[in-house]
């Protein structure tokens, strides 16, 4: 089986998951619910197997490298970041409400990567500039962090539906479907804390990484510059919450635009002049 | 007077300045993001509007993260983190040595029914047992009367509540060591034409510096895939003091090389012409001849077979690399065709070419083959120097930083109480607790203890 194939595969896989949590959350049926989990564990050992074939095929071709090196990669990556903590919570929490906001995000990466034009599912050798041990930490480090802010957007969603006025009673299909409130910003704080120590992780590494490739640190590259910005808004959700007594819509809200600065920390600054261009 | 100083006190060491500033130097750091920055600026500055110009140059638009005022911010940010970190701190030592069982009669109220262990030891016996089950992991064992009985009082995890100044700590290691970079750095570019040595740091804005030693490219190499992307840029130097070689070493991208009190990496590469170059030629199987040649230079093939005329030379002929023009004049006539360097890597972008543009043919002339070795380019390396004295503080914050995350966000100062009341044929033992965040995590751990106590399992 062709790496590109299952990887392509995995995004219909997680449509179909995504499509099963929903009906679950309005129907309310086990069956629904539990299909749409067994139905994510499958698209992401799916997912897993294809990531190590496509490792292993480029060791065929001669070029091999860990499969993070390239944006397409990245992509494929993040979603498997994010399905891994999607599903170690739904393990731990025994609560599969949260799907239904994860999967579309997993499933647009995928479908992102397999469809969008210009994104290249190729197996590339590596550029001179990328040939260090630091690749395989940093882009692991980041796409972690990344993922862990990603579920925290997800969650920050689900807070704001589950505490809106009306809703708050815990009545209606939504209430039935999604865990209290405070079960949810648990949640969404533990996720920002993993996704807070692995951006620094990131950062760090990168940094590490910098001195040694290009001779300094910290260039003010706008993909560092805005790692660093992402990193501030996180910094300031975690001081408002531990010191100012933040919680509940404010911390839902700050997981928004976090994930918004995440996202453009990754996609965005790729319209801005970049020493990043190969992400 | 008193008042206005503490004032200032209360404004430097609040939370809330400590969120504006960060907020403020997000932004900032977005402007310098948005707009085009250093050398970039200029170009972008020429299509603005002058008096829009001219305010950006004022407000330092153009060098945001070498600014006064961005400077400024993160100055004002690190006296901010101090206030806060002194101002706390005192209150936070109080909490790590402070009593570990302070009387607090709530603490007992409304326990859930999985922590009270009735038992059929007295409390004193019972006591003992608890003692040797909090032996392991928890420290400042403490067992007191309580007006209801006997009360066991330990801690774990007291050193968390420094995590935060270790992370402060960090931070600010992290704004030293970037000042001291950018005050006693030395940064610039060494250029280096292949076989030449050179001794001039050049440096932004700044004169440039001359080494005390010279660094000569003996070679200078760039390899590629069969894609065309490259595989490897290379630099061969040697470093020289008083005309002798003194060090060797090949420069790699991702690898420097340490030298003189700077560290050098492979920046980038250039080409130049005026080059020597080197054609080989030929006849089918038969052994290849080598020949320099220059440009309107005429020699004969072998054999009296034709003869051979170099019309032009392109250092970079539609963006394929090197390239001579040849004609051949033979009793079968007369062939003029392009011969590039780079012959191999063109065909295999580009399967058939040979056939579909003969003129690209350096076998057009069968059955003599013609290659160039060496297409008169001469590579020029450009290497980044740099001395940066503020990057082991940088590290050492960083270290610092993560060191101190992990213990904010992965530990918490946990204090256990445990009564202990005698009751008929026996006693009764609840199991309370207070921690300093993580409330779930405490009633997973004090769940666990009472069931230890009750005999079913262990602590962790």
């Amino acid at each position: 089986m062709n790496h590109e194939w299952i990887l392509s595969g995995v995004t219909f896989v997680y449509l179909l998951s995504f499509i099963g949590y929903l009906v679950w959350m309005v129907r309310g049926a086990e069956f629904w619910g539990a299909g749409a989990s067994w139905i994510a564990r499958i698209g992401f050992l799916l997912h897993s197997a294809g990531i190590l074939l496509r490792w292993r095929a480029s060791y065929e071709m001669g070029i091999g490298h860990v499969p993070l090196a390239n944006f397409y990669e990245s992509l494929v990556f993040f979603a498997w970041a994010v399905m891994l903590l999607y599903l170690l919570v739904e393990w731990r929490t025994r609560s599969r409400s949260p799907g239904a906001f994860v999967l579309p995000v997993s499933f647009l990466l995928m479908a992102y990567a397999s469809i969008a034009p210009g994104v290249s599912g190729r197996i590339q050798p590596l550029i001179p500039a990328l040939q260090s041990n630091w690749l395989t930490v940093h882009v692991l480090t980041c796409f972690l962090g990344y993922a862990a802010f990603a579920v925290a957007f997800a969650l920050g969603q689900m807070y704001l539906i589950r505490s809106r006025k009306g809703e708050g009673s815990g009545t209606g299909f939504l209430g039935r479907a999604i865990p209290a409130p405070v079960v949810i910003e648990d949640l969404l704080y533990r996720s920002v804390i993993l996704g807070f120590v692995f951006l620094s992780l990131g950062i760090m590494t990168g940094s590490i990484w910098a001195h040694y490739a290009w001779g300094s640190y910290w260039s003010w590259d706008p993909k560092e510059t805005w790692s660093l910005i992402t990193w501030i808004v996180y910094a300031v959700m975690l001081h408002a919450r531990a010191v100012r007594g933040w919680r509940g819509r404010r911390m839902a809200w700050m997981s928004l635009i976090g994930f918004v600065s995440v996202l453009f920390t990754y996609l965005g600054v790729n319209y801005l002049d970049s020493l990043h261009s190969y992400f | 007077m008193a008042k206005t100083g503490s004032g200032i006190r209360d404004f430097l060491t609040s939370v809330r300045l400590s969120i504006g500033l960060l907020t403020v130097i997000a932004l900032g750091a977005v402007v310098g993001t948005l707009i085009p920055q250093r050398e970039a600026a200029e170009s972008f500055a020429e299509k603005l509007n002058p008096s829009l110009a001219a305010l950006f140059q004022t407000l330092q638009l153009f060098d945001v993260y070498h600014s006064v005022w961005f400077i400024g911010l993160l100055g004002l940010l690190a006296v901010n983190l101090v206030a806060c970190s002194l101002n706390r701190f005192p209150a936070s030592w109080r909490q790590f040595r402070g009593v570990t069982a302070p009387d607090d009669p709530e603490l007992f109220a409304a326990l859930p029914s999985e922590r009270i262990v009735e038992t059929d030891q007295t409390p004193t016996e019972a006591a003992g047992q608890i003692e040797a089950l909090l032996g392991r992991g928890w420290r400042r064992l403490v067992k007191t009367e309580h007006p209801q009985g006997l009360l066991i009082a330990a801690e774990k995890g007291g050193f968390s509540r420094f995590g935060v100044y270790v992370v402060h700590l960090g931070v600010l290691a992290m704004i030293a060591g970037g000042l001291a970079s950018g005050l006693m750095g030395v940064k610039g570019t060494v250029e280096i034409v292949e076989g030449e040595a050179s001794n001039v740091l050049q440096r932004r804005g700044e004169p440039s510096l001359p080494l005390e030693f010279s660094i000569r490219c003996d070679r200078f190499t760039v390899e590629y895939y069969p894609s065309g992307a490259p595989k490897v840029f290379r630099s061969d130097l040697s470093f020289l003091k008083d005309g002798q070689v003194v060090h060797r070493g090949s420069l790699l991208v991702n690898h420097p090389i340490d030298f003189g009190g700077l560290r050098f990496y492979q920046s980038s590469y250039g080409i130049l012409p005026g080059g020597r170059m080197t054609l080989s030629y030929a006849k089918g199987q038969e052994k290849k001849v080598l020949r320099e040649i220059t440009v309107g230079e005429r020699f004969d093939l072998p054999g009296a077979d034709g003869e051979v005329e170099v019309l032009r030379a392109e250092g970079n002929l539609m963006r394929m690399g090197p390239a001579v023009k040849l004609a051949v004049r033979s009793s079968r006539g007369d062939f003029q065709f392009w011969v590039f360097q780079n012959i191999e890597r063109i065909k295999e972008a580009n399967p058939g070419i040979l056939s579909q543009v003969p003129l690209m043919n350096p076998g057009l002339f069968a059955p003599w083959l013609f290659s160039l070795q060496r297409g008169g380019e001469r590579f020029y390396t450009v290497l980044q120097a740099a001395r940066d004295p503020g990057a082991p503080l940088v590290a050492a914050g960083a270290a610092l930083l993560i060191a101190g995350l992990i213990t904010v966000f992965f530990f918490s100062h946990r204090r256990v109480r445990i009564l202990l009341e005698a009751r008929e044929g026996g006693s009764r033992i609840s199991v309370a607790g207070t921690a300093s965040r993580d409330p779930a995590g405490l009633e997973g751990e004090l769940g666990r203890l009472a069931a230890a106590i009750r005999g079913e399992g262990k602590v962790s």
